[in-house]
């Protein structure tokens, strides 16, 4: 049922509140861990597993999924018809419009279809059958209905013709040997890997991203972390370390990316610079050299929110107005006061560096485009602007709001002078 | 910005730092607190079970004397 809010002036606005309350929490995580297959001559061990399986939770419970919500399934569980249910499962997650954290850390591989002259790309079970790309899309089909967000993060690569044994380097700038192991397995012989790597067909077009969005969803509702390029090789680390994109990735999303545009959040994209950097770091090459992340779908999602944190001793930063006095008047008697540097960050969203520098009017900017950037394109607005320019002290803000669904109705005004944000709310 | 969501937000990201529940209007300053409380505020994890579905549409008014 559409709704028409005709607002004269903003500050005349109410609520309609039409919601639906569920009693569980609707986030979930589903995190896969293989570090032994079935036929360790076949598929070598990955010794970091156990890590990244704690590291992925680590993520999980940062983007506000309880335990109870996280599903783990490893090793010899990891068989494909288990890791089929698992994804139809996760999938059919009850709670409406919430979000959902798909983690895999195993072997990823490649299959050549030589009737089809295909070649299939996807990770491999634990009985190292071949999971495509396009039978995990399938599966996960009903998460663009279900969940309002889905992030899938995959440390696995499909890189032919990399080596199976470990490899022992030293890495730029550290003391101490790295015993890496590439995690790629090819299903196929020699020559299907390398007929993959000639295949006509581009193997972007093959990845799960298209897959999904080709079965309907949408590209802001669903972010893919690929932990490789289709043609680089994803390592291992070894024991208590983990996967190397795993490793930065977790850093970064828990405190070590950086505000860079200085909007109030973090993004993936500002997560993605970040890990990339310490992957780089730690790999510089030639050989073995660090990965590339990928992130397809929406870059600029916001994987971690804050927690609510306890009341600082005074209130400083915001605070109410009575909307009968204008909020220039207001600072008069309560300024507003910034606040010290040495007080702690509201957010565990925020960087461990101070924010760089950056103009105010875009930072804020930013935040409205960072706070439009997580919408979901299944609610729609229709919105009408009596004038689109308005007189000082003469004209009010008029404007129509047609909603394709039922909600509460929050407005943002960014003031005149840049200053501050005016927020309009319902009140319950 | 216009913003219609599924569920109410959590006015916990603002009352830590001072905002009125009675209040249908608070303010925040345009600083990296202030905007990573609106971003919060508004982007924030809803109460358990509820949809965090939103719409959220920028609009641009130009104000002359």
């Amino acid at each position: 049922m559409s709704r028409i809010l005709k607002l004269l002036p903003a500050f005349l606005l109410g609520i309609f509140f039409l919601g639906t309350v569920h009693a569980q929490n609707n986030r979930a995580a589903l995190i896969i861990g293989i570090e032994h297959y079935r036929n360790p001559v076949t598929a070598p061990s990955l010794l970091g597993v156990p890590a990244d399986m704690n590291s992925a939770k680590q993520i999980a419970k940062a983007m506000g999924i309880p335990d109870k919500n996280i599903t783990v399934i490893q090793n010899q569980q990891a068989t494909k018809r288990n890791l089929m249910e698992a994804f139809k499962k996760v999938s059919e997650f009850g709670a409406n419009g919430g979000r959902v954290f798909i983690y895999f850390s195993g072997h990823g591989s490649r299959d050549y279809d030589h009737k089809k002259k295909q070649c299939y790309e996807g990770l491999l079970s634990y009985d190292e059958e071949l999971i495509t790309n396009e039978e995990i899309a399938s599966a996960t089909q009903k998460l663009k209905d279900n969940v309002d967000k889905t992030i899938v993060l995959f440390d696995a690569c499909h890189a032919g013709g990399v080596l199976k044994t470990a490899l022992q380097t030293r890495s730029a700038g550290s003391s101490s040997a790295l015993s890496l192991t590439p995690k790629f397995v090819s299903k196929g012989s020699l020559d299907d890997v390398m007929a993959c790597r000639t295949a006509t067909n581009n193997f972007q077009m093959r990845g799960l991203f298209d897959q999904a969005t080709r079965l309907g969803a949408l590209q802001e509702n669903l972010v893919l972390i690929s932990s490789a390029r289709p043609d680089e090789v994803a390592w291992d680390e070894g024991p208590g370390a983990g996967g190397i994109a795993t490793q930065a990735l977790r850093d970064c999303l828990l405190g070590q990316a950086r505000d860079t545009n200085a909007s109030g959040a973090i993004t993936l994209e500002e997560i993605r610079a970040c890990a990339q950097v310490k992957m780089d770091q730690k790999l510089p090459g030639p050989n073995p050299k660090a990965s590339n992340l990928v992130i397809r779908g929406n870059r600029n999602l916001i994987p971690v929110v804050a927690t609510p944190t306890a009341p600082p001793p005074e209130p400083v930063v915001v605070a109410s107005v009575i909307p009968a006095k204008p909020p220039e008047q207001l600072t008069q008697n309560k300024p507003p006061v910034e606040l010290a540097p040495s007080k702690p960050p509201v957010t565990v969203s925020n960087p461990v560096k101070p924010p760089p520098s950056v103009d105010a009017p875009l930072a804020s900017l930013a935040t409205l485009r960072d706070i439009e950037a997580q919408r979901n394109p299944m609610r729609k607005l229709d919105i009408k602007l009596a004038k689109k320019t308005l007189k000082i002290n003469q004209d009010y803000l008029d404007l129509q709001i047609k909603s394709s669904h039922d909600g509460y109705l929050y407005l943002v005004l960014l003031g005149s002078d840049k200053k501050s944000f005016y927020i309009c709310t319902p009140i319950s | 910005m216009v913003l219609v969501a599924d569920s109410e937000r959590d006015l916990k990201a603002l009352e830590a730092l001072g905002a009125d529940k009675n209040s249908p209007f608070v303010y925040a300053l345009n600083n990296p607190s202030g905007r990573s409380a609106v971003i919060n505020y508004l982007t924030g994890k809803s109460s358990d079970g509820v949809s965090e579905r939103y719409a959220a549409q920028i609009i641009t008014v130009t104000e002359v004397q």
